[in-house]
């Protein structure tokens, strides 16, 4: 999976977890750990023992994507409808994700028509929800990690 | 200015957190905090922008804030939301008639700071925080039906987003997601139940607000603790700063009404705010007019501010209503009017025509428009290459909605339906005149004039058709009864095609009419029967159908390749057809024109519009039909989406689902009533999301398997399955019928390809907002955006008039009436049998045997093929020490050795032996007996001293002693014995034999001499051992562990079912061991095993 891709690092959990929510983890950890500089090791050996591969292709598993022929209905509601509640003309295109299954994402993309523009598109915008969805799962993990011990 | 000051909240009111919904012009807010987040409010306050002026109303009965909010029809509802305490998934409702609240169905999961909205009458709660995170759900609730479903998740979850809706999609900006505040703008259309991603906000926010005004989203603040106001247009899918709020504030509430948008209370300044602030979007500038028709002229050119210059300038038939965002131009023509407007700025604009001549352009913040209006057609025409694309509701009303920054073809649309495009007209002739024709010979002549005729098309019909003509001499001849006839309209082609059954002629005013009647082409078919005893066993459809068509015939059948089984007895060919189509569950359409049925379930789309709407410009597009009436002909509002069908056969002998195969249309899922017998049923998921679980067991007492066989069983079974799957399609939703009347004329063929526009099969988008007649005559108002299924169309043409009655269901379903569930039970011969059930209790055993380990105990089970169902079989083991009813047994003897140390033996026996009375004999052989004298004589002659001798018969002596000195030795006596016998007699005598016999010799060996015993009789048993490990081994397969066994128990009762039951309750086999092992090395007992089984027992009896 060339796409997968390292998404969380030490900073983004710090960041994460410095939220107002959290805040108290990372205070915690940090002073059982005894100090900051501690604490972002301890971090930093947490996800490296986490298969942030195998999240990502367990995740991303879970979508699939096409481009819009502007004919097929998208969840049971006729092309013309879809059409016209997007205000699509002729020179848009769109693309589709779904979800285990189901369609969530209808994206019209004005102006483009290229299946291949729009094929990247969608598999840049599945991508960016993959890459979100592992994040939060390492992060959570981390905070676990950091409060069981 | 656009932000105004208006009247701030009491201050005991004050809040932040609180939610706010509109109904019928009045803001309410509802709940919210304090800075304490243990300070909530359950204040009710409502806003009137006309007095500008706060009430408080009822409070909310669960004090809350961070709710979410919304009105449907009438009713404002709070869900969710956090009491303090805890995160809530209430949902309460308010009706400000009454001023009251009262509970309602509460959300599926509890959530705090969500995002909600409310679209025609379902509401959306989307995203928000619940139990340590954020969520992605989104929640729909249908205010009718009170039912929750859930609907696709929100990409990037968050709370404390801004929502504004445009165009019935939800726009939820920003938030605070699990990294923090975000920018991210999504689109939640509920239409598709999709979301899409729109240009984010300028920069992260949450705590802010949003609405949406005229088509325009806004949303404040947007960045922080501040006041600035940013713009969305979702035309262009871009932001613009717009000018800043009075107060900044966040975590505030906003509702727009009359136009303006209110953001009230908040937090500010480390205290909660009172402030009510008011939003007034750039109104109309350099408005510019021109409506120019032959009754009048009209120019008007004005620059609007603020609300308050809005106002109405009227001249001669034609007037203006210039609001602070929206213009309003209306006028009365009876020829064409042509309008020209200038807007400058950002564009919209609708158009709505009153009546037979009389049009409203309604133009906000247009930039330019052009359009005729033709009052004689009452067609209104844009044009510029503008398009309109969506919809949007005006004080309740739809209204067509013109946008026209899209430079491509026009097209108009109400409620995002395009009922108008001005692409260039297709080359059709114009639609003119019927003719009829009528085969003669290899051809048609044709007939002339039709003064009326008439034909109906129908689902599963032959269709019917009547015509009225002039009697001339040339129609005289050629009008005939049985012959081919066409109907041909000019414009359309063939409309229909039949054959006269009856002719009469009457007398009207203008002379003698013919008046015919007949069938459609299908009548060919029900003219010929299937004859006695036509059966159809296990064939596919499509050659069914074959062959039951008559040669020129053709047929499309969808499910050709699915198997069929009927019986036909004597049913016209036609009537056969309709048989299998039903059973297979398509529809039948005899095609109006050519010899050819269509057998499918799958329904196509017409690009037809039946439309009732008061404000809606009629004949604006081909495919847009004004409706002239509508009568509501069957309403059936029960809804019933999982069925338990029964059939025949009562408690647990009854027939269910479980032996059938199908598995389409509705899976079989079975479940489990309370007291664990389990039930089968099939069910809609969709009409379960949409309306909640609505249950119904079914009995369907006729349908009986035909035999005992599993196979007689599985098709009885289908057959119950058919038929459940034939009412739940029915019940699955509610259904309603409709017979909807357009005038003519309209083109319902496309005269050069043939392809019908709409016909019996097709669904047709229904849209009808008005008054129409009920069942039971009395006019009611409708409000109908759907899609109905054309079962009929009746077309009627009277001189140059045409009228169309269309048969529209909601229900896209084949009829399935009673008579034809009828016919699926008939199919199977259930009707003629009645199957008799007996069911008792059989048991095998007990039997009872010693178990060791290496003596297993089996019992046999057998079933009988009669056996129909086997619905439990119980194991019983009872454990018995080892019993016997003598004391010793054993017979024999031999030797009984022992090794062991000095001991005794006590006797208590007599000895028996008798004895005596004999001789015992010794013979002595002679010899010398040396013996030592105590004096030491001797002497020395005579040889012997002493002698005593006795003298036998014979010559010498025959024995005695001799005493004297030897001659040899000087000094010894000799003491010498003759050979002799003794002679003793011992009389017969016992012994008597008592005390202890002793021995002290060790170790020794008791010889015991072969004897017998004499038998005791008595019961005498052992004891159970501690340890059994009893085994069991049914058909040879060992069952212990998934008994939960190995046992020590004395007692087992095990339910063994399992291992001799299918799935469809029959014996897995007739001859069945049970076997019993004994794992414990050394254990010795004797079992009790008892199979028990229940068992039904059954038999086909005619009724």
């Amino acid at each position: 999976m060339g796409k997968a891709r390292e998404v969380a690092d030490r900073v983004t959990v710090i960041r994460a977890l410095a939220t107002p929510d959290r805040r108290a983890v990372l205070d915690l950890a940090r002073d059982l750990l005894g100090g900051t500089q501690a604490l972002m090791q301890r971090i930093q050996e947490i996800i490296d023992t986490i298969d942030q591969e195998a999240l990502y292709i367990q995740e991303e598993s879970r979508y699939t994507f096409g481009v819009w022929d502007h004919e097929s209905p998208i969840n049971g509601v006729p092309a013309d409808v879809v059409r016209a509640r997007h205000q699509m003309s002729e020179q848009d295109g769109a693309y589709w994700i779904a979800l285990d299954g189901r369609v969530f994402i209808f994206q019209p993309v004005r102006g483009v028509r290229d299946e291949q523009q729009l094929t990247e598109q969608a598999q840049a915008h599945i991508h960016e929800m993959v890459s979100e969805a592992v994040r939060l799962q390492v992060i959570d993990q981390v905070e676990r990690k950091l409060l069981v011990e | 200015m656009p932000w105004y000051s208006k009247t701030s909240l009491p201050s005991w009111a004050a809040a932040m957190e609180l939610g706010s919904f509109v109904i019928d012009g009045v803001g309410y807010i509802v709940g919210g905090r304090g800075t304490s987040s243990l300070s909530v409010s359950s204040a009710l306050m409502s806003y009137n922008p006309a007095t500008n002026s706060w009430s408080s109303k009822a409070p909310l009965p669960t004090p809350r804030y961070s709710m979410g909010c919304f009105a449907v029809s009438g009713t404002g509802y709070a869900v969710g939301g956090n009491t303090g305490y805890s995160v809530t998934n209430a949902n309460e409702a308010y009706n400000p008639g009454t001023n009251t609240w009262s509970s309602r169905e509460a959300m599926p999961q509890a959530r705090y700071s969500p995002c909600a909205f409310a679209v025609g009458d379902s509401a959306y709660v989307i995203s928000g925080w619940y139990n340590e995170a954020v969520r992605e759900e989104t929640y729909a609730y249908n205010a009718v039906t009170r039912t929750w479903t859930t609907k696709s998740p929100i990409p990037t979850p968050r709370q404390w987003a801004s929502l504004f809706v445009i165009d019935g999609v939800g726009y939820v900006a920003g938030g605070y997601g699990e990294g923090g505040n975000l920018q991210l703008n999504h689109a939640y259309d509920p239409v598709t139940d999709t979301w899409a991603t729109k240009a984010p906000l300028a920069s992260t926010a949450s705590g802010h607000v949003g609405f949406a005004i005229d088509g325009f989203g806004y949303v404040c603040p947007v960045s922080g603790l501040s006041a600035n106001t940013h713009a969305y247009n979702p035309v262009s899918d871009s932001w613009s700063a717009k000018e800043s709020m009075l107060t900044p504030r966040t975590y505030a509430t906003a509702f727009v009404l009359s136009g303006l948008g209110y953001v009230v209370g908040g937090y500010y300044n480390a205290n909660v705010s009172d402030r009510n602030e008011a939003y007034s979007p750039p109104v109309l500038r350099d408005a510019s007019f021109q409506v120019s028709a032959r009754s009048f002229s009209f120019a008007y050119t004005r620059r609007i501010r603020t609300v308050a210059q809005a106002s109405t300038i009227s001249r001669s038939s034609c007037s203006a209503q210039l609001r602070h965002t929206r213009a309003v131009i209306r006028a009365t023509t009876a020829g064409k009017a042509h309008i020209r407007v200038r807007i400058p700025g950002p564009v919209y604009a609708s158009a709505t025509s009153h009546g037979m001549s009389q049009f409203a352009l309604s133009l906000a913040l247009g930039r330019r428009i052009e359009a005729i209006f033709d009052g004689s057609t009452k067609q209104l025409a844009v044009l510029g290459g503008l398009q309109f694309v969506s919809g949007a509701r005006v004080s309740g009303q739809s209204v067509a909605t013109i946008d026209f920054r899209r430079r491509i073809p026009n097209s108009v649309a109400i409620d995002g339906q395009s009922i108008l495009t001005t692409r260039a007209a297709p080359p059709w002739p114009p639609l003119g005149p019927l003719r009829l024709e009528v085969a003669q010979g290899s051809g048609f002549v044709s007939v002339y004039p039709v003064l009326s005729a008439a034909y109906t098309w129908r689902l599963g019909e032959l269709g019917e058709l009547s015509v009225s003509v002039p009697v001339t001499a040339a129609n005289i001849d050629v009008l005939d009864v049985g012959k081919l006839v066409r109907l041909i309209r000019q414009g359309e082609g063939i409309v229909f095609a039949g054959y006269f059954s009856s002719k009469r002629t009457v007398l009207e005013g203008d002379g003698p009419v013919v008046e015919l009647s007949g069938y459609g082409l299908a009548r060919e078919l029900s003219l010929q029967t299937t004859k006695i005893s036509w059966i159809v066993d296990g064939q596919p459809t499509g050659v069914t159908v074959s062959t039951l068509l008559l040669p020129g015939w053709t047929a499309s059948v969808e499910k050709a390749s699915e198997l069929v089984t009927a019986i036909f007895e004597g049913a016209t060919r036609f009537e056969a057809i309709a048989k299998v189509a039903q059973q297979k569950l398509m529809h039948l359409r005899p095609e109006a024109d050519i010899k050819s049925l269509t057998l499918f379930s799958t329904v196509t789309v017409s690009p037809f519009r039946l439309l009732l709407y008061p404000a809606v410009p009629p004949y604006l597009d081909p495919t847009s039909i004004p409706i002239q009436k509508i009568r509501i002909t069957r309403r059936d509002e029960e809804v019933v989406n999982r069925i338990i069908p029964l059939g025949a056969g009562e408690g647990i002998n009854v027939l269910d689902l479980r032996w059938s195969d199908r598995t389409s249309p509705y899976p079989i899922r079975s479940g489990t009533t309370p007291t664990g017998t389990p039930y089968y049923y099939i069910e809609d998921d969709d009409s379960i999301a949409t309306y909640g679980l609505r249950e119904r067991v079914m009995a369907f007492k006729n349908v009986a398997p035909i035999a005992n066989s599993p196979a007689a069983y599985r098709e009885a079974a289908n057959t119950l399955y058919e038929l459940a799957v034939a009412w739940l399609n029915e019940h699955k939703e509610p259904r309603t019928e409709w017979e909807v009347s357009v005038l003519g004329p309209v083109r319902l063929r496309d005269p050069f390809t043939g392809d019908w526009y709409i016909r019996p099969g097709q669904t047709v988008h229904l849209l009808a907002k008005g008054v129409a007649e009920d069942i039971d005559g009395k006019r009611v108002i409708v409000d109908i955006d759907t899609t109905a299924f054309v079962r009929g169309i009746k077309r009627n043409f009277r001189g140059d008039v045409e009228e169309i009655d269309f048969e529209l269901s909601s229900d896209t379903e084949p009829e399935r009436g009673e008579d034809a569930l009828s016919e699926v039970v008939e199919r199977l011969w259930a009707l003629s049998v009645h199957q008799k059930h007996i069911t008792f209790e059989r048991q095998n055993g007990p039997l009872r045997r010693s178990i060791d380990n290496t003596h297993p105990v089996i019992i046999p089970v057998r079933y009988d093929p009669e056996i129909r169902f086997l619905h439990r079989v119980m194991l019983h083991i009872t454990c018995h020490p080892l019993r016997s009813n003598v004391q010793v047994a054993a017979a024999g003897g031999g030797q009984t050795t022992t090794a062991s140390g000095e001991h005794s033996h006590s006797i208590n026996a007599f000895t028996t032996q008798a004895g005596g009375g004999g001789t015992t004999t010794s013979d002595v052989i002679g010899d010398l007996i040396w013996a030592r004298t105590m004096n030491n004589e001797t002497w020395s002659d005579p040889g012997r001293r002493e002698q005593v001798v006795s003298y036998g018969s014979s010559a010498r002596v025959d024995y005695g002693v001799f005493v004297g000195r030897g001659a040899a030795a000087p000094t010894n006596a000799e003491l010498y014995a003759q050979e002799h016998q003794h002679y003793v007699n011992i009389p017969a005598h016992s012994h008597s034999v008592s005390g202890q016999t002793t021995t002290n010799a060790a170790p020794h060996s008791h010889y015991v001499a072969d004897h017998t015993h004499a038998l005791v009789y008595g019961i005498y048993e052992s004891t159970l051992p501690s340890s059994k490990q009893i085994r069991i081994f049914i058909n040879g397969v060992d069952r212990t562990s998934a008994l939960g066994g190995p046992w020590d128990a004395n007692e087992l009762d095990l339910d063994i079912t399992q291992f001799l039951q299918t799935q469809f309750l029959t014996p897995v086999q007739q001859n069945n061991q049970i076997e019993l092992r004994v794992g414990a090395a050394g254990a010795r007992f004797d079992v009790e095993v008892t199979v028990r089984s229940i068992i039904t027992m059954s038999s086909v009896v005619p009724l």
